[in-house]
């Protein structure tokens, strides 16, 4: 036995009643004024929700979001390569302290504990040509030459570092 | 379906060719965008969701597994960007939740069946428009996303039983409102 209510009413909409039940609901349906009419509304809303069409963005809206995709993709590789070089700088610095570490620790030791002959031979040939080398650009006459190009280097980096970051907010304001 | 399917459009895009992104976004634009119209009544606050959306559907492409439905998928993305939207926007959605009828402005849609000659399907478009926001984003998944509740309750993060009463309470609210403004002849 089925009972006439708005639950009922749906679940008939739905098709979820047995044949057995929608036969008896609608009998009850027709005996009541109120309920035929609810169910008369309901059905014919259903029917005309079923039969609505979706609605378009713009019609550029595919080339936009693509040529998004694309610009993000440009910027994103533009962005992995300036951190690969800051990185890579940073990684080199690193490596020079370290190396330097290491060099006054074995100076300082003496060769008793460290030295290991041909290890040693060779920090020392290269540390030596290394000192000669930045001993040979630090020459007072080289200062003005050194200062410009780190000047140099350093507004580069800024200017590249400061579009990275107007994109990179202008990217995130997008999103 | 015609042409590639979506976890093959999906295998591609991940292969890097980001060009067959174009065929997804064209397959679900038109759905989603009826979706967050609904949730967000503005068409550029709809464009620029679902733009968002794809750009975020694109990014998490890697995080799709092919477990559920690509489109269910896609379409919680689309639900969550409309609803932080709608939050940042400060709407107060709690209101929404409340009866239909405190926010059915009887005097406004009177003028709108006036001064206008709409037919059947604009008139569903404005009760629905009526609806609380909820209720529009299940009666739009269901019926014209063609979404089962099951689809639709990983959408909106609810139970199944959840979707079916807001579905079943939708439909009562329409019919009380086609009855409510004697918009019995426009609707049979």
């Amino acid at each position: 036995m089925i009972e006439l209510n708005e639950e009922n009413l749906n679940k008939y909409i739905d098709g979820e009643l047995s044949d057995a039940e929608r036969a008896e609901l609608e009998k009850k349906i027709n005996a009541s004024k109120e309920f035929s009419s609810k169910f008369k509304i309901m059905t014919s809303v259903d029917k005309q929700l079923r039969h609505m069409e979706a609605e378009s963005p713009s019609p550029l809206f595919t080339q936009n979001v693509m040529s998004k995709l694309k610009g993000r993709t440009s910027f994103s590789k533009a962005q992995n390569r300036f951190i690969i070089f800051i990185g890579g700088f940073i990684t080199l610095l690193c490596l020079g302290v370290t190396y330097y570490v290491i060099k006054i620790a074995l100076n300082m030791t003496g060769d008793a504990v460290f030295n290991i002959p041909d290890l040693s031979s060779y920090w020392d040939n290269f540390s030596s040509q290394l000192t000669s080398f930045f001993r040979s650009i630090a020459l007072p006459k080289y200062f003005t030459f050194i200062g410009s190009l780190a000047s140099f280097v350093i507004l580069i980096s800024g200017y590249f570092f400061f579009e990275s970051f107007k994109n990179y907010k202008k990217l995130t304001k997008q999103l | 379906m015609k042409g590639p399917t979506d976890l093959e459009l999906i295998e591609s895009v991940k292969k890097g060719n980001q060009s067959d992104f174009a065929l997804i976004v064209d397959r679900y634009k038109n759905k989603a965008f009826s979706l967050l119209k609904r949730m967000l009544k503005n068409d550029m606050d709809a464009e620029e969701s679902l733009q968002d959306s794809f750009l975020k559907a694109y990014n998490a492409l890697n995080t799709f597994k092919g477990d559920a439905k690509f489109s269910t998928w896609f379409y919680r993305i689309a639900y969550n960007t409309a609803m932080t939207r709608l939050t940042s926007k400060r709407r107060k959605i709690e209101n929404e939740m409340s009866s239909v009828e405190d926010h059915f402005d009887l005097e406004s849609y009177d003028d709108f069946r006036k001064t206008e000659q709409v037919n059947t399907s604009e008139f569903i478009n404005g009760i629905i428009e009526k609806l609380p926001l909820n209720y529009r984003a299940v009666v739009n998944m269901f019926y014209m996303d063609e979404m089962s509740c099951e689809e639709i309750s990983k959408v909106m993060g609810l139970s199944e039983a959840n979707v079916k009463v807001l579905l079943y309470r939708s439909r009562n609210s329409l019919r009380d409102l086609v009855q409510k403004l004697n918009l019995r002849e426009e609707i049979l």
